[in-house]
């Protein structure tokens, strides 16, 4: 039996480490985000979820790409134009030298392998230099199509403005000539990771001596580099991603060193998101003045998720059709195999539904009235829909605290006064799940599903294609009917629940809080009135609260209140929740904490992100403290 | 660090058969325990058999971070109980290993066992008994390393390791929120910039339910260039590698798109047999790569303690770079019977290091 591909599970070496492998399935329109004035003249500061696009971003820039691109105009014309539009390439190849970087894990271990804290902080920034230069001779050689390391010596460094400090930098970082510069980072890293691996105990008062300020940014900002004596035209661009993986000590002194004015060096810097801590580093910075700030996310989210949908069409397109294609000999492409309209809607169903309604109705003769409407549609679906939106509207009719004593003896408005888009969403909702026809589906539905995460994005269509697999590998045509769309997105959204206990720190406040969302959301967007409609998703705290929760001594007032900082924290940076601050509710400002997206299906809740319930920290506090533990939350 | 002795002819028994290497060692020199100190129901197990033997070591305790409640916060404390009641009926001499504040999960072992040496916890000549049974990898890696490399620095004393295995209990614990991974530190393997180009070889442990974890690791290596999954056969239950694979399967063909041929299989209760395939991979791919690029094999476990022994010699003797994203705490998703626990423990100990190799 032929076997087939995933072309969304897969994440083989070449999508990690080739270049035209990543430059082939990366969508370009994530380039749309940066805006060309404000990115190369002050640090840019990029914050997302992990599998935001944070990196992705990041090593679109890196001289490997930017070589790549330069070199195969004709396989990557969009990127080509996008790069050239903000600036880092034009016809004759890079305008800028890539320097990528990667924060993760080595750096950490610094402040935390036993050295004395001061030692520890000097050895990091000593490390850190030997490794942004050694990245910068490596891209100035590629940036040439040059061997790394052996063409190192052929690299040559002046100085725009020569003087005791830039010479200061360049005895400590090796000189000016490509080989010196590499052997003295090789030395350093050799003799710092020698350290730092140690299995039998260190004197650290007698180890190598580290820096005590970030000397490679001073030596990039007024270095031009030349190979064989020709000027290499790119200017540096530093690349530093992961910089969550610092210790809060090595992050801040390495955000002071990026954003200190003198520097003149191109710098990104990429991190999780900590949606709810606050910075002291960027205490003291003007935001657009000194520093760029870029939130992937809620970038993507401003501009009116219809860019980033089409990116992640994009990115989708890229990994499956060719291969679909090839598997099925037929031109279509992925997104054509996916049903787009629900199955008709039986008669018998509409006449469940206008049999309830009518029985709702009873003798009420306004409530009759309205019932009028429904024979006036064309399909049974439209007036199943009808007669359940006329269900929600007599619902909310009786629950109105003063009801008339009599009816009106004039003659009923066959009109109900309200916003028909949200009732007839809130009416599909409630009929689906009652009936249990299909709700998630179509193209639209699997970008909402994403939540702004190309990583879950792919998950989800990663489970798509393995049902379209399943059906070629029967010889048949790989449609994904409605039906079969909604009972794999409902099934990913219980399986990404039931693995939360297993990949998340504190799972039990975390669970508890996510689980009691969800609840709050079902109570609210099942109701019989849809009083939310078109349901809930989210809970919401006023500006106040948030600010007693941001504040250490104001939160341990509040039992229970550090569990849900924690818990918030977790949720927010893992993606889990999604937070808009200085959302204006009635003229009052609070914070709305909505669900993931695939988290949502679960619970069969709709996937608008407008619908919220306010509740008091107190309260939301009590949720992650109650009683309920890991095992019983796993069941829920 | 250069290799001791390859572990050729080796030493390792289990259940009564055990009993011999404790007692052989223990007259070899000042006997020194180290354990774990959590809520694992094997926590004891060695230490009860010593003290069965008539053995009465100088025991040094390694703090574990508590888990997240529930019915192992109260097999922790029960276990804390247990312990001072037998350190006070035997007369034990117990040490805390201290754990400073500013340590992590990447560096906590390195620093607990450079702590070992550097505060005279363990001295030349010594017997240094470890049981991993309650010591997560991040941990029992670095101690046993360290042990290892003081002793071929001071040329005597001894090193042994216990494990206390029961499939039912691993069965049980469960591990919560999986932290990134990362190079364990003390086992980071060459660090040099490659003058060639680097050929990454990843070789992980296959164990149960360590899908999240087999996943955080391929990520952070950034896609090894040949993967060669390690499966348990022969083992106890004779399907065991197969249904490996099929609870992985997504993961390893998918993902990961691993050739089937690329699968090693090592006898799941011996940690030599897994030593001596990691080396041997090691090696053969050195060989037969030599003038191409340089090769820089990582191993990861996530099966059983005793296999991870294996993994962990092999790593110590051929600097191989050991990841773990391990659990950021374990619990119990059910409390075991005590009598069953019994009877279904059973105790393997190595002889890794000193007077057998002479």
């Amino acid at each position: 039996m032929r076997s087939y591909r995933n072309p969304f599970r897969s994440r083989a070496s070449e999508q990690f480490r080739d270049t035209i492998g990543f430059l082939s399935h990366v969508g370009e329109d994530i380039l749309d985000l940066l805006n060309p004035d404000v990115i190369w003249d002050r640090p840019l500061i990029l914050r997302s979820a992990p599998g935001g696009g944070k990196t992705t971003l990041l090593r679109l820039l890196s001289i490997d790409s930017l070589v790549g691109v330069s070199g195969r105009r004709v396989d990557f014309r969009e990127l080509t134009s996008r790069l050239g539009s903000i600036g880092a390439i034009d016809d004759t190849g890079p305008l800028r030298l890539g320097i990528f970087i990667n924060l993760g894990h080595d750096y950490r271990t610094l402040a935390s392998c036993g050295a004395p804290s001061q030692v520890g902080s000097l050895l990091f920034l000593r490390l850190l230099d030997a490794r942004i230069m050694a990245s910068a001779i490596r891209a100035v050689l590629t940036s040439r199509g040059l061997e790394y390391p052996q063409q190192a010596h052929r690299v040559t460094v002046e100085f725009l403005n020569s003087d005791e400090r830039a010479d200061e930098a360049a005895r400590r970082l090796g000189g000016t000539v490509g080989s010196g510069i590499l052997q003295s980072s090789k030395q350093t890293e050799s003799k710092i990771v020698e350290l730092v691996d140690s299995l039998l105990p260190v004197d650290w008062l007698d180890a190598t001596a580290g820096h005590a300020e970030l000397y490679s940014l001073r030596y990039l900002s007024d270095a031009r580099f030349f190979i064989d004596g020709i000027e290499v035209r790119g200017q540096p661009l530093l690349l530093l991603d992961d910089g969550h993986d610092l210790t809060d000590g090595q992050r801040t002194v390495l955000l002071q060193s990026l954003l200190n004015r003198t520097v003149r060096v191109a710098r990104w810097y990429a991190e999780r998101l900590e949606a709810l801590a606050y910075d002291d580093v960027f205490a003291d910075a003007t935001p657009e003045r000194d520093y760029t700030e870029l939130e992937v996310e809620r970038a993507s989210r401003q501009r009116h998720t219809v860019p980033f949908s089409q990116l992640l069409t994009r990115v989708a397109g890229l990994r499956a059709d060719h291969y679909l294609q090839q598997y099925t000999g037929s031109e279509r492409k992925f997104f054509e195999y996916l049903a787009v309209a629900s199955p008709p809607l039986s008669s018998e169903i509409e006449q469940r539904v206008r049999e309830s309604v009518t029985e709702i109705a009873g003798s009420n003769r306004t409530h009759l009235a309205w019932l009028d409407r429904i024979d006036s549609l064309a399909s049974p679906e439209d007036r199943a829909l009808e007669a359940r939106s006329i269900q929600i509207l007599i619902e909310r009719d009786r629950a109105r605290p003063q009801q008339r004593l009599f009816e009106p003896e004039d003659e009923p408005s066959a009109d109900p006064p309200t916003d028909r888009a949200t009732l007839k969403s809130a009416a599909r909702l409630l009929l689906c799940a009652e009936h249990d026809l299909p709700f998630y589906h179509g193209k639209k539905v699997l970008s909402t599903l994403a939540s702004q995460n190309v990583e879950q994005y792919l998950r989800i269509c990663g489970e798509i294609f393995e049902f379209m697999l399943g059906r070629i590998t029967l010889n048949r045509s790989p449609e994904v009917d409605a039906r079969s769309q909604d009972k794999i997105i409902r099934a990913l959204s219980h399986h990404l629940w039931q693995e939360l206990p297993s990949r998340l720190p504190t799972p039990v406040s975390t669970m508890r809080l996510l689980v009691r969302i969800a609840e709050v959301g079902r109570e609210n967007t099942f109701s019989a009135t849809a009083s939310y409609a078109p349901g809930v998703t989210g809970i919401a705290m006023t500006m106040n609260d948030v600010e007693t929760l941001r504040d250490r001594t104001k939160r341990a007032r509040v039992p229970g209140a550090d569990d849900l900082y924690g818990a918030l924290a977790t949720a927010i940076t893992r993606n889990l929740l999604v937070s808009e601050p200085n959302y204006s509710v009635k003229g009052r400002l609070v914070t709305v904490f909505s669900l993931n997206r695939l988290l949502c299906p679960a619970y069969s809740l709709p996937l608008t992100w407008s619908g919220f319930r306010e509740r008091p920290l107190r309260e939301v506090a009590a949720w992650t403290s109650d009683e309920t533990d890991l095992a019983q939350l796993e069941r829920v | 660090m250069s290799a001791p002795s390859p572990w050729v002819d080796y030493l390792q028994r289990r259940g009564d058969d055990a009993d011999a290497l404790f007692q052989a060692a223990s007259g070899l020199g000042r006997l020194v325990f180290i354990m774990g100190d959590g809520f694992d129901p094997r926590a004891l197990f060695g230490l009860r058999r010593l003290l069965e033997l008539g053995l009465a070591p100088v025991v040094i305790r390694i703090p574990l971070p508590r888990g997240p409640g529930g019915a192992s916060s109260v097999a922790a404390s029960e276990n804390r109980h247990e312990f001072d009641r037998l350190a006070v009926s035997h007369g034990l001499t117990v040490r805390y290993a201290s754990i400073p504040a500013e340590v992590d999960q990447t560096t906590v072992g390195v620093v607990i066992s450079r702590g070992l040496i550097d505060s005279e916890f363990v001295l030349e000549g010594d017997t240094v008994v470890v049981d991993v049974s309650a010591l997560p990898t991040r941990i029992f890696f670095p101690i046993i390393g360290t042990l290892l490399e003081h002793n071929r620095e001071k040329a005597c004393g001894e090193v042994l390791v216990v494990v206390a295995e029961n499939p039912d209990l691993d069965e049980i614990i469960r591990s919560t929120g999986i932290v990134d991974a990362s190079p364990v530190a003390g086992f980071w393997g060459p660090r040099h910039e490659a003058e060639l180009p680097t050929i990454s070889i990843w070789a992980p442990v296959v164990g149960e339910s360590s899908g999240a974890e087999l996943e955080a690791i391929f990520s952070f290596l950034q896609g090894p260039d040949e993967i060669y999954p390690i499966l348990p056969f022969p083992a106890r239950n004779p399907r065991r590698a197969d249904d490996l694979v099929r609870e992985h399967r997504p993961l390893l063909f998918d993902t990961f798109e691993v050739s089937p041929r690329n699968f090693l299989y090592v006898d799941e209760s011996n940690a030599f047999d897994l030593y001596r395939v990691l080396t041997g991979l090691h090696q053969r791919h050195r060989k037969m790569l030599n003038g191409v690029g340089e090769v820089r094999t990582v191993t990861s476990a996530h099966a059983s303690k005793t296999l991870s022994v294996g993994a962990c010699l092999a790593a110590f003797t051929s600097r191989l770079r050991v990841v773990t994203a391990s659990a950021h705490s374990y619990r119990l998703h059910a409390a075991p019977h005590p009598q069953a626990v019994k009877e279904r423990t059973t105790l393997c100990c190595m002889w890794l290091a000193g007077t057998p190799y002479k």
